[in-house]
């Protein structure tokens, strides 16, 4: 059988196909490399690593592991995580759903003034405006909080969502929104009821491109958090670092250990992710 | 009832309906994007004692940046030059090698899509447990890197890569390079993947092949990615700060020798570990990112604007 992998090969040609095979290879080892080398390192002691850095870790030593799950906390970094980034997600979505439905199908006077409002909200960082924001957040009292992070994080990606969703709500044909009004719905259940659910793939791409920057963050919790217990990941990578700076295996294992529901989550689904995080990179 | 009173009632309830669905999220947006973005402005135009603002000195600000001889101005045009200098190297290097990545995963050969999602892995990691993970394999002595070069090479190699001015900001840069690098290249694969096929039959057909075919046809036609990968380039690198805090430390260490304007905000701004804040000032090197970021986008999107190629009509 003449596979179409081997009919690839011949049109691409041989020789060509080889330098493209050794130079992809090797731009893989580049990046597997330090990946690799950090979790062999988290399964050997910090006299090991030492003595010998690149040795394999033969007999594998979950010290490391114990250490940074039971004795600092791991878990708990972990939950800021998921609970900084899944409430600003559910925050982002909720009000950039309604938001881009609204802007997308109807048509008053102010819908292109506000689009084009929340879209010179994408030109500019945030990071940048973070003085009246951490003033702001003194003064409502949510200084080290993590609602304030929440607040933060929906409004920062509020546009990146707008942009997204108002392009899959357009593109939704008008007469689904006429058999749903002949049919009774009023305007409400007409959004929750057929026009939502179509646009349920814009959603997975708005929350993918939303929340990798926003789990990622390592600026707005640095300036935001007094109190490392409240530390998402990356803040919390910083603070151990600091703490921990020569215990090289444990700090191997930290850093193995934050990355890894990213790296799981990619694998699993590499296509969406990579989908998701051009999204927003098109006009 | 009437025709036209239904129809009054239905444009009744979709401006409610409207108001409803647009409200929450435009006083979201009001209070937490656009107030804070022009009150930086305003922040700039203050002098400040703490968190408290004092009194109105105009551009004052600006002038203690641009021409003071204060030691923040110094810091400025130091962390300018550092950002400069990463542009000409990250547009240079990344962008090049994220145009070559792309071309070889738009061979179609047989294994693409599991190098097309390994180029794009580390995009998806925190930057700064990237950068506390190259921290580590750089440290001169227990480091991996140069543990590597002494098994191959002089067996007495240590190097601080990250120690010395010489070479810290590069290394970051490189760094910066493995992080990113999926991000243009997936970004002009799906710009090749988008030429018509017919495009591509016709150029084989005139013998156009090989660096002409990559010069001539593919690189016309993907303009539009190159434009975003530089805009997306650029307002990237006056952002830097995580890679920078990660690697070298709030300050720019050794000796500001890696020091950014995104470091430098931090610094003024909040304090950092060093050093008082000053809002006014930190605001004011804000705002010169911005502006920088926006001037040097339209310049590039200018320049570009009249190379692209359009095979409509």
């Amino acid at each position: 059988m003449r596979s179409r992998a081997a009919i690839r090969i011949r049109q691409v040609g041989i020789r060509k196909s080889v330098v493209v095979y050794v130079l992809l290879g090797l731009y893989a080892l580049a990046i597997l490399l330090p990946l690799l080398i950090m979790y062999n390192s988290s399964l050997r002691s910090t006299n090991e690593l030492f003595s010998a850095p690149l040795a394999l870790a033969t007999t594998p030593k979950f010290e490391n592991y114990q250490e940074v799950l039971l004795g600092n906390n791991f878990f708990l970094f972990l939950a800021n995580s998921v609970i900084i980034t899944g409430g600003a997600m559910l925050l982002n979505i909720g009000l950039s759903t309604t938001a881009a439905y609204a802007l997308a199908r109807y048509k008053f006077k102010v819908t292109g003034t506000l689009y084009a409002l929340f879209l010179l909200g994408l030109m500019v960082p945030l990071r940048l405006a973070s003085l009246p924001l951490f003033i702001l957040m003194r003064d409502m009292g949510l200084m080290d909080t993590r609602i304030a992070l929440v607040l933060v994080y929906a409004a920062w990606r509020f546009g990146f969502s707008i942009l997204i969703l108002y392009g899959f709500f357009y593109t939704l044909p008008a007469n689904l929104e006429d058999a749903g009004r002949i049919d009774g719905a009023n305007e409400f259940q007409l959004f929750r009821r057929v026009m939502l659910p179509l646009a349920r793939p814009g959603l997975v791409i708005a929350v993918i491109y939303n929340a990798v920057p926003v789990w990622n963050d390592f600026f707005f919790p640095l300036i935001f958090l007094r109190s490392s217990q409240k530390s998402p990941l990356p803040l919390a990578v910083a603070n151990f670092f600091g703490e921990h700076s020569v215990q090289w295996g444990p700090l191997f294992a930290f850093l193995g250990l934050s990355i890894l529901p990213i790296v799981l989550l990619y694998l699993a689904m590499s296509r969406y992710f990579i989908r998701g995080m051009l999204a927003g990179t098109f006009r | 009832m009437n025709l036209s009173q239904g129809w009054e009632r239905i444009a009744t309830s979709r401006r409610l309906a409207f108001t409803v669905f647009i409200l929450p999220g435009t006083i979201v947006f009001l209070g937490l994007v656009i107030y804070p973005v022009f009150s930086s402005f305003s922040y700039s135009l203050y002098s400040w004692d703490g968190l408290q603002r004092e009194a109105f000195i105009g551009f004052e600000n600006f002038r203690t940046i641009f021409v003071s001889d204060k030691p923040i101005s110094t810091v400025f045009w130091n962390a300018v030059s550092h950002n400069a200098y990463a542009l000409i190297f990250v547009v240079g290097v990344q962008t090049t090698l994220g145009f070559v990545l792309g071309l070889m995963l738009f061979q179609g050969l047989p294994g693409t899509k599991f190098f097309r999602a390994l180029v794009f892995l580390p995009v998806t990691l925190s930057i700064v447990v990237v950068g506390f993970l190259f921290n580590l394999l750089l440290h001169p002595t227990w480091g991996a890197i140069n543990h590597f070069i002494r098994l191959f090479g002089d067996p007495e190699f240590s190097f601080p890569w990250l120690g010395d001015p010489a070479t810290a900001f590069t290394t970051i840069l490189i760094i910066n390079v493995w992080r990113w690098a999926g991000f243009p290249a997936l970004i002009f694969l799906s710009g090749l993947n988008n030429i018509p096929r017919s495009v591509l039959d016709a150029a084989e057909l005139d013998g156009v092949t090989g660096p002409q075919r990559v010069a001539w046809i593919y690189l016309p036609l993907i303009v539009p990615q190159l434009l975003t990968v530089l805009i997306l380039t650029i307002t990237g690198n006056l952002r830097m700060f995580d890679i920078v805090y990660s690697l070298a430390g709030p300050t720019g260490g050794p000796n500001y020798s890696t020091d950014v304007l995104g470091t430098l905000f931090y610094r003024t701004a909040f304090g950092g570990i060093t050093g008082l804040a000053d809002k006014g000032l930190g605001a004011t090197i804000g705002i010169v990112i911005v502006v920088m970021s926006a001037v040097l986008s339209l310049i590039v999107t200018r320049a570009l604007q009249n190379k692209r190629v359009t095979l409509e009509g």
